[in-house]
């Protein structure tokens, strides 16, 4: 993945990585990924500014299932990388590390509940979060635990009547409240949000707190960090800028508010910092683009009442995202916010956009990995998970669209959860794509992390 | 041409007729009564009770029961029968039917069951129902006429959310004494909505809307001439009056 300023600091300091430069620059970017030492950072959308480029290019053709890696229980978390490993969680509750050249499993490091989050590789060390409310360190190595850190307990997202479920005064979990907080890592401190409503700041070494941001509600999103400040979505409906060092609030930003149904509003998405400008999702059908200093808004745009989860890409002056109803891959320009692609992806996008090279992967929740073409979005081909093909229970219509019809025959209760487990038994990709030396590994909800090349 | 029959031939000829009869009989088992079966959808078979029945005007009629997807007496649109098949839709039976709209597609086979498919989602899947009784076909009961006094334009607002909505409703008597109607809502965007069932009672009136599952429902006779209840949608219910728009006089009988 791309690697931002504190990454190539962190890159030189190692005796092999003097000439990295030199190398890098002969050899081309494919190449390149051999240059990076043991020690080089990962984390989730590639570094602290969460750009979402890959340094690795992606093929413009697919050839083959490389290897598929089976885990206990269905794969959101996005797969990190540490010297020949691919290192990830799957809600089986583990972290696991597998050798990316053979897709055996090198070490595997239990937690007390599902992995959801994204682990940040940095210095030797795996930072990850799991739903038994704790922050794990563990040696990259052999996944030994180094520490924990306890929050003061995971939950989902939960509202009155939410989405308009019924009996409407009954509190509901959100069922796509799939993802925890991955962790960032800057300057020894690791930085994560909470189903305890707190933005983290743990020391990386000794895992003692430092400082904790309170926010009215869950943080699921990933923080992103740019020049000192660390700026993260809540789903209350608000996005903060919180002073790195002292975890003071710089500014807050106010999103759509949904007092009815609680359905449009909420930063699921996860911010990119890029050029002075925070750019996020929410879940009140908008894409932001805010002034980093201040939190201006400086423009934004509507996406038709469809969620924005993913997390957006940029790259180029332009910003690339998706949507969740509408099932749309957009392309704006970073400076305006003007369309300048639409394609369909047919089903909802959670997956956050990784661009590679002039490909761009988009992990879609019917079960399909999308690789488009950067510069048109055309599609360029994409892989269906054998449980996507096989569609039982007739999950998607077919054309690829979930089936909503069978899938939602009421409001009542348990009814939208069962609809939206149904749902996610296709194989889909919430799971964001990492492209290694032209590789793609990606979960999916199947359970399995896929090598595709 | 012409051909004469031999006298000896008869008995079998009559013999070969009656087996003709039978056999057509046989082929065309009578659509009317309640079918059951499942349709053999991959890894989620679906149980279907089908009932279909001529109405006092000799038309066929039915509906649908869906266990476990939450349908029941769903009616059947354009429904066919013909000597050999039998066609339905199930539009009414999904909430937000895709396209193409949901349909049963089915021959009338020589065993008396009824075998074909179950089209959904643009997939298809082989389905057979079996006579299992008499038919018990769930008939919606038909929009009333509305009184003069009801007949018109009627404007309200509600609040959901904390956001004012404008309604505007309109309602007529067509023949053969059915009222219709059109509800407007004015709110962040504009939302016009047929009004597909009407039942005035002597205090009461409902109004539903199938398109968005919308109702509006209350008191007509009350003392100041306004519509007294509310709007129900879903889990949300909202205070609304119904006044005469302005210049919209009722209409005198």
């Amino acid at each position: 993945m791309r690697l931002h300023a504190h990454s190539l600091a962190s890159l030189f300091r190692h005796p092999f990585a003097r000439l990295a430069p030199h190398l890098c620059a002969l050899l081309g970017a494919t190449v390149a990924m051999f240059c990076l030492p043991a020690h080089a950072q990962f984390m989730f959308r590639g570094d602290a500014s969460h750009g979402g480029v890959s340094q690795s290019n992606a093929p413009r053709q697919f050839h083959r299932v490389k290897w598929t890696f089976p885990t206990g229980q269905r794969v959101v978390s996005s797969p990190s990388w540490y010297d020949g490993m691919i290192i990830f969680g799957s809600d089986d509750g583990n972290v696991y590390a597998v050798d990316a050249a053979t897709g055996r499993q090198r070490w595997m490091q239990r937690t007390e509940g599902p992995v959801s989050s994204t682990p940040a590789v940095v210095d030797g060390r795996v930072f990850v979060v799991s739903y038994d409310g704790r922050l794990y360190a563990l040696n990259a190595r052999n996944g030994e635990v180094l520490w924990k850190f306890a929050t003061e307990g995971e939950r989902r997202f939960e509202a009155r009547g939410l989405h308009g479920l019924q009996p409407r005064s009954q509190t509901y979990a959100d069922m796509y409240d799939v993802f925890l907080s991955s962790p960032l890592v800057v300057d020894g401190t690791v930085f994560f949000g909470s189903g305890d409503e707190n933005l983290y700041a743990v020391d990386a070494a000794s895992g003692n707190l430092k400082w904790k941001f309170h926010t009215g509600d869950v943080v699921h999103a990933s923080p992103a960090y740019a020049d000192g400040i660390v700026y993260v979505g809540s789903w209350d409906g608000r996005l903060y800028a919180v002073d790195a060092k002292r975890g003071q609030q710089r500014w807050v930003f106010q999103g759509g508010v949904d007092e009815l149904i609680h359905n449009q509003q909420g930063f699921q998405s996860s911010p990119a910092v890029a050029g002075g400008v925070v750019f996020s999702g929410c879940r009140d059908a908008h894409v932001y683009a805010l002034d980093a200093r201040t939190g201006e808004q400086k423009w934004n745009v509507a996406t038709g009442g469809s969620w924005v989860v993913s997390s957006p890409a940029i790259a180029d002056g332009r910003v690339y995202f998706a949507t969740s109803d509408s099932a749309l891959y957009q392309v704006v320009e970073a400076a305006t916010g003007k369309r300048l692609q639409e394609q369909q992806t047919k089903a909802y996008v959670f997956s956050s956009p990784t661009i590679a090279g002039d490909v761009v992967l988009v992990g879609v929740l019917n079960g399909t990995l999308q690789a488009r073409d950067k510069a048109s979005g055309a599609l360029l081909w994409e892989f269906q998970t054998d449980a996507s093909r096989a569609n039982r229970g007739w999950v998607l219509t077919a054309d690829r669209r979930f089936n909503n019809p069978l899938l939602f025959p009421s409001s009542w209760r348990e009814s939208a959860a069962l609809g939206a487990e149904r749902q996610m038994t296709v194989g889909s990709f919430f799971s964001t794509p990492l492209v290694m030396k032209g590789v793609i590994y990606v979960g999916s909800a199947d359970g399995n992390l896929y090598a595709l090349e | 041409m012409t051909h004469r029959v031999n006298f000896r031939f008869r008995p079998m000829l009559a013999l070969g007729s009656l087996l003709l009869v039978a056999t057509v009989a046989r082929s065309a088992p009578d659509p009317a009564g309640r079918w059951e079966g499942v349709a053999e959808i991959p890894g989620a078979p679906m149980r279907m009770i089908v009932d279909i029945a001529r109405d006092p005007q000799h038309k066929w009629v039915g509906s649908v029961i869906l266990p476990g997807l939450g349908v029941k007496g769903a009616p059947l649109n354009d429904l066919t029968v013909t000597d050999a098949a039998l066609h339905f839709g199930l539009t009414s039976a999904f909430s937000t039917p895709l396209e193409p709209a949901p349909a049963v597609r089915l021959a009338r086979r020589t065993d008396g069951t009824l075998a074909g498919e179950l089209h959904e989602g643009g997939h298809a899947a082989r389905l057979l129902l079996r006579r299992t009784g008499p038919s018990q076909v769930d008939i919606a009961p038909p929009s009333t006429a509305v009184s003069a006094a009801l007949e018109g334009k009627w404007v309200g607002r509600y609040e959901l959310g904390g956001h004012p909505r404008d309604v505007t409703l309109t309602l007529a008597n067509h023949p053969p004494g059915a009222a219709r109607g059109e509800i407007v809502v004015v709110g962040r965007r504009t939302t016009t909505l047929r009004v597909d069932h009407v039942v005035q009672g002597a205090e009461f009136i409902t109004l539903q809307s199938n398109q968005a599952g919308f109702r509006i429902e209350g008191r007509w006779a009350t003392a100041d001439g306004t519509i007294q209840g509310q709007m129900v949608q879903g889990p949300f219910e909202a205070t609304l009056v119904l006044h005469r728009a302005a210049g919209a006089e009722e209409k005198m009988p």
